[in-house]
């Protein structure tokens, strides 16, 4: 869960840097909010591998919280 | 940090694999017109001395990584942040570069395939092989650098025998010195040069630290000179104006390959020593940023954050830029000024500094 909330959170201010390299190339906002969401290019192919790897990067931390959890049980 | 050691001459191979890559597919240098490929030999002779700075600071640190030393020399609170911003920008070169070969082999090759299925086929290699650690990334590189090698011999040759080159293209030499100083000063050295900073993550793994400086310069030599070669190859068979004109270069001037009326469309061997390139540039960032990461939040298995930083380089990728002209302008104009010249070249000589004065000290 950790290493989930560390990712997020660098993505969110990658995110957020790459926001601001376009404000200083001069786009306005409404133009980089646009293709700011990932998803909105996306089409279904695309989302549907978007969503297998999302699935893949969750999966792992639930398993091994599950996993301590029976531990600590026995 | 993991137990892993590189030989200096792995260290040399992925040192040049790391900066021909996405070198090799832009127009580097080209604000400088027929004498880009000189832009590219000054920026060369100027980051040898970049680079000492990296080896000083290692000299004074050997055995940490940069992340734990910036902690060191300026308190843990600027130290940690420093560091963090540190892998902050190795991830979003990683996802800049994800970008251009995702671009490349979708305009080359998979014109119907959507971009980001491409950059997620080449993340999941990255992952995987940064999962395996630092001595896996190294001997992929021994044996794919051999592959690349040859192909990049056979490419010259074909490209010498089809009697595509015309020197008369590269003058008048030195038509504006002016633009030639600052082209490299103002680009080349960031890119390819500079980026070498992220070594210095990976400095503390070589297991002959004293052969460092020798094949550290010996790398950036030979990256230089195969790139000032390589530009001006490119202006010799397309002409200046075409050259400026084309996404990429290097890919025009091999798709003008005609031996003998049966030997074309050999691009496909460029588009194969680009991903083997590209592979190794993403490969080493998210390594960097992953051994970072994990010095820096205190996680004990680096390997568990392969997968997700990967990801978030892989989404990064698809809005790092609306469009690839977009990507290209920001690449020259605002992540040089911004990102680059204070990662590569400010921080670290300020650091020295402040190491200098704390070990006088001692």
């Amino acid at each position: 869960m950790k290493i989930l909330g560390i990712s997020l959170f660098m993505f969110i201010l990658l995110a957020g840097i790459s926001l601001g390299f376009d404000l200083l190339q001069g786009f306005n906002l409404s133009t980089i909010l646009k293709t700011f969401n990932p998803l909105y290019v996306m089409e279904l192919p695309e989302l549907t591998v978007l969503c297998l790897l999302i699935l893949i990067l969750i999966l792992r931390p639930v398993f091994s919280f599950l996993q301590k959890r029976q531990e600590k049980k026995r | 940090m993991e137990k892993a050691k590189i030989s200096a001459s792995q260290l040399f191979i992925l040192m040049i694999l790391f900066q021909l890559s996405n070198s090799l597919l832009i127009p580097l240098a080209i604000n400088a017109g027929r004498d880009s490929w000189l832009a590219i030999i000054i920026a060369m002779i100027v980051s040898i001395f970049l680079f000492s700075v990296y080896q000083a600071l290692y000299q004074y640190y050997p055995a940490l990584l940069p992340t734990d030393y910036m902690e060191k020399l300026i308190g843990k609170v600027f130290g940690r942040t420093l560091a963090f911003l540190y892998i902050l920008f190795f991830l979003f070169s990683a996802a800049r570069v994800l970008r251009e070969f995702g671009v490349m082999l979708l305009s080359l090759a998979f014109p119907e395939t959507p971009l980001f299925v491409m950059s997620a086929l080449l993340i999941l290699v990255v992952v995987y092989t940064v999962y395996k650690g630092i001595e896996v990334v190294a001997r992929t590189g021994e044996l794919l650098f051999v592959v690349m090698g040859l192909l990049g011999l056979f490419l010259l040759l074909l490209i010498a025998i089809s009697g595509l080159i015309d020197i008369s293209n590269l003058k008048p030499f030195l038509e504006e010195p002016s633009k030639v100083i600052k082209t490299a000063f103002t680009e080349t050295l960031y890119v390819p040069f500079g980026e070498i900073i992220v070594f210095t993550m990976i400095f503390p793994y070589l297991n002959q630290a004293r052969k460092l400086k020798k094949t550290a310069i010996f790398a950036i030599g030979t990256t230089g000179v195969i790139l000032a070669l390589t530009m001006a190859l490119n202006i010799s068979v397309l002409g200046l104006a075409l050259t400026e004109r084309a996404l990429f270069p290097l890919l025009s001037t091999i798709q003008s390959i005609e031996v003998g009326e049966f030997l074309e469309r050999v691009d496909v061997i460029f588009v194969l020593i680009l991903v083997i390139g590209g592979f190794f540039k993403v490969s080493v960032y998210v390594y960097g940023a992953v051994i970072g990461t994990a010095s820096l939040f205190n996680i004990k298995e680096p390997s568990r954050l392969a997968y997700p930083l990967g990801m978030v380089v892989l989404l990064l990728s698809m809005i790092v830029a609306n469009n690839y002209p977009q990507h290209l302008q920001e690449g020259l104009k605002v992540f040089p000024l911004y990102a680059q010249l204070p990662f590569q070249v400010i921080i670290p000589v300020l650091l020295l500094i402040i190491a200098f004065f704390k070990n006088k000290k001692t």
